[in-house]
């Protein structure tokens, strides 16, 4: 569903990412690992169209994105959870959802969205006039998985879902993943290595801007470049 | 009145030797102007507020508001009030304009390209109202407003600034419900508050950006067709009111709309009070002195975050 290919991404004159081709299919749980500033979030902020490639294209459903508005991908189905959940503090977990939800015109669906999110999270139903600030990092994060689902997106990708969070609460939100992929294909983007290749169908690791290796969950969790990299064995 | 000591007014003159009835009169008269310079500031603080800018020509779109309601009057014997629909959409047209035309291409420049590049815009629209209306003051004499005046026991205002606080409140509390209650609004604020996580909502910040400096113009818009009816209208007529804009966006706290109204209020009241007890040439004076003491005490305003 989602195809990149040849992608070069740079900030001014300093290139990020080189040459990186990969692709998600629909249904999959699909993650990119590396280790910190190895192009990982450039990576999505391209994908979502906040940032744009220099070289390279991205295609989703068949259809070329990397040049519409950011704005404009969320309603062709991708939905992007920012690195830092990013959630807007200020305002309620409710309206945080909502906002989620900007690009959905009829009530009724909004309305359907925000009660199937309140069934996954119900932690945020019975908090939903709070401001998001005063949630724990943990429910930080759930309600930034929520909002994301709340455009009804084909695509949800996560940037660092287990950044800040305990051991136990990264456990907890992966546990979340597992219950939302019946709807939606999800792509990670993880330096957590183990967790995240746990459930993952199909993942790839990023070095320095370039795909190292590919392959399935287990097999990179098998892998030497994966063992000595980031797991330390 | 605004330009003497307040007991030389031929308004005080039966009230003399009552000197609380005048403190009361002067409160009164507090009151209002600050109302009306809330709504100056509330336009000024949304832009702070949304986009981190500062908009210098926020005084010169008052001053094309109020020579809109003059002219609209002396062209068209239009009343100021009848007007202030006008006004208010050509200022929010030109607030959207200028955004298109000058903020757009440099909200993303470094530093002070925004800010001088409103300045600019300032001082051009100033010498443009020079060159095509003379320096001359003009004035709206006998709008269906002017001259009248209300009792309520021995405090008397006129009816001109009454009707200017009204809808000054009407409108800012307008404002405010636009911000907090619509769709659009919960998008300004989620744009404010972070304008790529916004993006990634399906908001369209650009077109917020738009709306945002457009609803700061019918802020100032409007006050200015109320602001006509009192006041002379010349060139840096709203230059002396977007400075006090200013200092009540400062006080209350940039980007803080609540802040601005109260900054509005207090303003109001220091001028009319200080004008009062040290004479009106350290009214001013009294009203920078405050703003010092605050941002000294509370340097993020009184309900800065």
């Amino acid at each position: 569903m989602l195809k990149v290919k040849n992608l070069k991404v740079g900030y001014g004159n300093v290139p990020v990412i080189f040459d990186f081709s990969f692709q998600v299919k629909q249904g999959d749980i699909v993650a990119i690992v590396g280790s910190n500033g190895a192009g990982k979030s450039t990576l999505l902020k391209t994908i979502s169209g906040i940032l744009k490639p220099t070289g390279g294209e991205i295609q989703f459903m068949g259809e070329r994105i990397d040049t519409i508005p950011a704005y404009k991908i969320v309603e062709k189905g991708i939905s992007h959870v920012p690195e830092g959940r990013q959630v807007f503090g200020k305002m309620s977990i409710k309206d945080n959802l909502l906002l989620g939800a900007f690009t959905i015109k009829s009530e009724e669906q909004k309305t359907k969205l925000l009660k199937d999110v309140y069934e996954i999270f119900p932690i945020l139903e019975e908090r939903q006039d709070q401001k998001a600030e005063t949630l724990s990092g943990g429910e930080q994060q759930m309600l930034a998985i929520a909002r994301g689902l709340m455009s009804n997106p084909k695509l949800l990708m996560i940037d660092e879902l287990s950044l800040g969070l305990a051991p136990f609460l990264v456990d907890k939100v992966m546990d979340t993943l597992k219950i939302i992929r019946n709807k939606v294909t999800i792509l990670l983007v993880e330096q957590k290595v183990q967790e995240v290749l746990e459930i993952a169908d199909w993942g790839y690791v990023v070095q320095n801007g370039r795909l190292a290796i590919e392959g399935t969950g287990e097999e990179l969790l098998q892998s030497d470049i994966v063992k000595k990299a980031y797991l330390g064995l | 009145m605004k330009y003497r000591r307040a007991e030389d007014s031929p308004l005080f003159t039966k009230l003399k030797g009552e000197e609380h009835m005048i403190i009361a009169q002067i409160i009164a008269n507090g009151i209002l102007m600050g109302f009306i310079y809330a709504l100056v500031s509330v336009g000024l603080t949304l832009i702070w507020g949304v986009m981190d800018i500062i908009n210098f020509a926020h005084g010169e779109f008052l001053m094309i508001s109020m020579y809109t309601a003059f002219w609209m009057f002396s062209l068209f014997a239009m009343d100021p009030l009848i007007a202030l629909p006008i006004c208010t959409i050509l200022i929010f047209v030109i607030g959207v304009l200028t955004y298109l035309g000058i903020i757009r291409r440099v909200i993303n420049a470094p530093g002070l390209t925004a800010l001088l590049a409103t300045f600019g815009l300032s001082m051009f629209l100033k010498n443009l109202a020079q060159f095509l209306w003379t320096p001359n003051f003009r004035y709206i004499n006998n709008s269906m407003v002017s001259g009248k005046t209300i009792e309520l026991g021995s405090i008397v205002i006129g009816v001109s600034q009454v009707v200017a606080a009204v809808a000054s409140i009407i409108l800012t509390v307008a404002v405010m419900l636009f911000i907090d209650r619509t769709r659009t609004g919960k998008a300004i604020q989620a744009t404010a508050l972070n304008k790529n996580t916004a993006l990634l909502m399906g908001i369209n910040t650009k077109k917020i950006y738009a709306i945002t400096f457009g609803l700061s113009g019918a802020c100032v818009g409007a006050a200015g067709a109320l602001m006509a009816t009192f006041f002379p209208i010349y060139p840096a007529s709203g230059a002396l009111y977007s400075v006090l804009a200013f200092v009540s966006v400062a006080m209350g706290g940039f980007g803080n709309i609540k802040g601005a109204l109260f900054g509005g209020l207090i303003i109001g009241l220091a001028e009319a009070l200080g004008g009062y007890m040290l004479g009106t040439q350290f009214k001013y004076a009294i009203v920078f002195l405050i703003y010092l003491i605050v941002i000294q005490v509370r340097p993020k305003g009184l309900f800065g975050w």
